[in-house]
């Protein structure tokens, strides 16, 4: 059985049944919803679709994957809306986006950034669903490949990236990331069952939740700015503005297409890479970005390179995980489980048969995916010079609202007051790290990240080869070596230009 | 200029009075007393461990929907998600909960009595009010295509086979299977889930797996992994027929304790008509047509046993593994 | 802002040193990666507590870095008070959602919160207030049937 031969009739055929009024008017309301959820701090576009699943019962399963497809493409985009205008990704994925977006926010260039951020959502998600489906054969060997010691090189490559943040000087980035990986033990020991740092509060068991964390961190600390500073969000004096407005950010992406290409291809791969999970291909794509660009010193004031290369990973990375979903039936992500559960209920087996038996189910997600992009692209661009207002509001009217949106939010992530607690807790932290330039991002990566890293550690030291294992599996070593070269490379870089300029 | 100042005053002062006057009465709309006489008269909670879309979800949900026909009108099930501490959170609050009938949960069973063999826990298993089993799901030891090992003789020969698994305390299952079998087991922990734990040994990270024969099915039917041995239920299953049970290799007590329970149960001290009450529309959900449909239609097996049978069938279990108490002391701290 | 940092970073300091000693609590596999990540934290934090307090080694340190490495800005005394006074605001809204649950602490901690602190109009306060507390309500009670924290000195 081949999967991934292209059927030509059963496409065209899929195709036209979403080119007719109603399926046009599903995938708006898909697309819609699906933005709005993205966009929402503490909704992401699973809840979106597990809000719609209970809808889609009256349908055949081709509709409803239009539906959910649309709605669940189109949150990752949404989700770069707040993280540009608010400095609070959406989504977790998005949280690469706030390391440029925000700065261009502040410099009164949102508008471009959310134009840019549309484009290369658009884009991103275009080229790793086009690329996965034609390549699943090879791909799927590929993933097969990967095991915990490249699962570890993956994410210490994440954490890698707090040596090349903006915010902060260096020292002060890593005591942040530390400290995040520090907190990451809090909870069960994934592997023992142990409990670490809990004393005997029971909330703690689970560990400290990324999310309610992250609000705080990153949306409270700003608001707390914004009312002590009684400045808004778009304050900071910069020269001239040229070249401000959506249409600038479309065009400056198109500028960069062979940028947007790469990244593409990294979130793609990271995607199908079950394990990893997809948060980290937004970062590891934007440290991409800042090493291989020219006139990189902007990058974490406000360079929309650095948009660009997020949100076309983070939206890539959807159509990677599509990957492991229909060759194995074992969903690449959260996004992807849940459409798992979805075809079941609508009767579809998700084993290999599906490219059998249901190809036009499988060819309707590609469709809905890649046309929710386009219609939120279209959505995006028009408001996002209304949307770009928001950070010129008076803060004190807008700031309690978003803090009161962040506590619900994180309230609403798994119903517990706790998180609520969490989040102002680290709201706090984080204002007064922003104060001394602590990067927050640094923090938020080593907690997202230092649990992952521990597993597939010690993962690695269970299976026979031990601590060589990182070094004789060819494809962790080499991942090991692009680790050295791209935290050197800034340093030589820096040297370099300082040699330059002492000239 | 003085008046139009004093207008505008009143005209707010009224707002603000209206609005707290409307605001309380609002709120207080949120406690309704539900009269001792007719039960039920508001909703029922089903407070699940599992997040939205997993498994746990998807079940409580499709029950909640379909027994909205046999209760009264206006009395709807939510489904409330509370997930954390493996089910614990979740079971926790059922527990604690009024035994007034409008809280009931869907345990992990065995899962969640094992914490409370080592430990004092929130809540006690055994006093738990169970009100139906939904489905009891075999575990099935299976072994990766890829692997060595071909058979279970092999495995039980070998100086050490590799068994991915997600946790020791959602495991013990396994464990204790391949402790009667004498199966030298090197468990290699912390995947995500059954899924990344199987992705492991087919990728040749693993020689063997011992999951739930609903998550597996899938497998076995593409034929990427090898089932070697049946455990927790007294027949064959019939999609894998050629598979003997533990019982049939000369391990019958094992094999009786090791099935996985999916239940609905109630806090302690239920008084008795609710129970019933709660038992019989439960029950009837379960048989209701519509729902048998939902179920073969969303490959959501249920296999029912009502009440009584539920109470008798896990009161042994639950001795049973007290009984392997020291083995698995060994992997759970 | 040089004591203040001062004082935030002995703090950070002091949390990361205590959690390197708990993890000697904790066996084998456990406890590799909180007492790794432990003492490379402290000894960072260490050395920056260490050279705020020597500024002919902040200088030295400067050469390498593009950024200053303690932070220059001062607040001004009026923005002093307002970060002690927001703290407490925010503190308070969290508390008041913790014992009577965001039904009623949302509505009345933006209404205060406008009114007083930032001095709006009655209008503006009450408005707002009630409009969030509809939007909130609508979207997650009616439409997403998300059981909103109801706060624990409640029934």
């Amino acid at each position: 059985m081949e999967i991934g031969m292209f059927d030509a009739d059963v496409f065209w055929a899929t195709l036209k049944i979403m080119l007719n009024a109603r399926g046009i008017l599903i995938l708006l309301a898909g697309t819609v919803i699906g933005m709005i959820f993205g966009a929402i701090p503490g909704l992401s576009g699973v809840t979106a679709m597990v809000v719609l699943i209970p809808m889609t019962f009256g349908m055949d399963p081709v509709t409803a994957m239009l539906l959910l497809g649309a709605a669940y493409g189109a949150a990752t985009y949404g989700g770069a809306v707040p993280a540009i205008l608010i400095n609070t990704p959406g989504e977790p994925p998005n949280a690469a986006t706030v390391l440029d977006g925000f700065p261009m926010s502040q410099r009164g260039k949102s508008g471009t950034a959310l134009g840019a951020a549309a484009t290369a959502s658009t884009l991103g998600g275009f080229i790793g669903l086009i690329v996965t489906f034609c390549f699943i054969p090879l791909l799927a060997k590929f993933v097969m490949a990967f095991s915990y010691p490249e699962f570890f090189m993956m994410t210490f490559f994440g954490l890698s990236i707090i040596a090349v943040l903006g915010e902060g000087t260096l020292l002060k980035g890593l005591a942040a990331g530390g400290f995040g990986i520090l907190l990451s033990c809090v909870g069960y020991d994934p592997m023992t069952s142990e409990l670490r740092y809990t004393f005997g509060i029971e909330y703690l068991w689970d560990g400290i939740e990324v999310v309610p964390a992250l609000f705080g961190l990153l949306a409270i600390g700003e608001v707390m700015d914004l009312l002590v500073k009684k400045k808004p969000i778009a304050d900071l004096k910069t020269g001239p503005q040229k070249g401000v407005g959506v249409w600038s950010g479309v065009i400056a992406t198109l500028k960069n297409s062979f940028l947007v290409l790469r990244c593409s291809g990294i979130g793609t791969i990271i995607g199908a890479i079950p394990g990893v999970g997809g948060t980290v291909a937004g970062f590891i794509s934007y440290m991409h970005a800042k090493q291989t660009c020219r006139n990189n010193e902007n990058f974490g004031k406000g360079d929309v390179r650095g948009v660009i290369a997020s949100e076309a990973a983070n939206d890539a990375k959807e159509g990677g995980a599509l990957l492991p979903t229909l060759a194995f039936g074992i969903p690449g992500s959260a996004g992807m489980a849940v459409f798992l559960g979805a075809l079941t209920l609508h009767g579809i087996d998700t084993g290999q048969d599906i490219f059998i038996a249901n190809l036009d189910v499988v060819y309707m997600l590609l469709i809905s995916m890649l046309g929710c992009h386009i219609v939120a692209a279209i959505i995006g661009l028009s408001l996002a010079d209304k949307m770009a207002l928001l950070t010129k509001i008076r803060p004190v009217l807008f700031a309690p609202i978003l803090f009161l949106v962040c506590l619900i939010g994180s309230f609403a992530l798994r119903n517990s007051v706790g998180d609520v607690i969490v989040t102002l807790l680290f709201g706090l932290l984080g204002y007064e790290m922003r104060k001394f330039g602590f990067s927050r991002i640094a923090l938020i990566l080593g907690l997202l990240l230092g649990n992952m890293a521990e597993i597939s550690f010690r993962q690695t030291l269970m299976t026979e080869a031990k601590l060589l294992g990182f070094f004789i599996r060819p494809i962790s070593l080499i991942l090991f070596l692009l680790i050295l070269l791209s935290v050197i490379l800034p340093f030589i870089q820096s040297y370099r230009r300082r040699r330059i300029n002492e000239k | 200029m003085k008046s139009g100042k004093e207008v505008k005053m009143k005209r707010t002062l009224i707002v603000c009075l209206v609005g707290l006057l409307v605001i309380p009465g609002f709120l207080l709309s949120f406690t309704s007393e539900a009269s001792a006489e007719d039960y039920p008269s508001k909703d029922i909670r089903l407070i699940i461990g599992g997040k939205p879309g997993g498994g746990f979800d998807t079940y409580a949900r499709a029950i909640g929907r379909y027994m909205k026909k046999y209760l009264p009108e206006g009395v709807n099930v939510i489904v409330e998600n509370r997930p954390g501490a493996g089910h614990k959170i979740a079971i926790t609050m059922v527990y604690n909960s009024e035994p007034d009938g409008y809280t009931i949960g869907m345990p992990m069973m065995p899962g969640l009595y094992f914490p409370q063999m080592f430990e004092e826990q929130k809540y006690d298993m055994t006093k738990v009010t169970w009100l139906v089993t939904i489905l009891k799901d075999p575990r099935v030891l299976a072994i990766a295509p890829n692997s060595k090992f071909k058979t279970l003789k092999d495995l039980q020969q070998a100086e050490s086979v590799r068994v991915p698994i997600v946790g020791f305390s959602s495991e013990t299952g396994v464990i204790l299977a391949n402790e009667e079998l004498g199966i030298k087991a090197n468990y290699i922990s912390g995947h995500k889930n059954s899924k990344e734990a199987v992705l492991a040994a087919l990728r040749g990270d693993g020689d063997a797996v011992g999951f739930t024969f609903g998550s597996l099915r899938k497998f076995f039917v593409q034929k990427q992994l090898i089932p070697v041995a049946v455990m927790g239920s007294e027949k064959r299953i019939s999609a894998i027929s050629e598979v003997p049970t533990l019982a049939e290799l000369g391990h019958a007590e094992m094999n009786e304790i090791l099935g996985t329970y999916r239940v609905l149960a109630g806090p302690p001290n239920l008084p008795a008509e609710r129970t019933k009450y709660l038992r019989d529309t439960i029950w009837k959900t379960l048989s209701d047509p519509e729902f048998v449909a939902w179920s073969k239609q969303a490959k959501r097996p249920v296999e029912a046993l009502d009440g009584e049978a539920t109470a008798k069938a896990l009161a042994p279990v639950m001795k049973g593994y007290t009984k392997y108490k020291d083995i698995l002391k060994k992997y759970v701290k | 802002m040089k004591n203040e940092e001062k004082i935030f970073m002995i703090f950070l300091l002091i949390i990361m040193l205590l959690m390197v000693v708990f993890s000697f609590n904790y066996s084998g596999g456990s406890q590799i990666l909180p007492l790794a990540s432990g003492i490379f934290s402290a000894l960072i934090m260490g050395f920056l507590v260490t050279m705020s307090f020597f500024s002919k080694i902040i200088s030295f340190y400067q050469k390498f870095e593009t950024k200053p490495v303690l932070s220059e800005d001062e607040l001004s005394v009026d923005e002093k008070k307002r970060e002690v006074s927001v703290i407490a605001w925010f503190s308070g809204c969290t508390a008041t959602i913790y014992f009577l649950g965001f039904l009623i602490g949302i509505p009345l901690f933006l209404f205060m919160f406008l009114k007083i602190w930032a001095k709006e109009s009655w209008l503006m306060s009450s408005v707002l207030a009630v409009v969030v507390l509809g939007v909130v309500y609508f979207t997650f009670i009616y439409i997403l049937r998300v059981p909103l924290h109801s706060g624990i000195l409640l029934p």
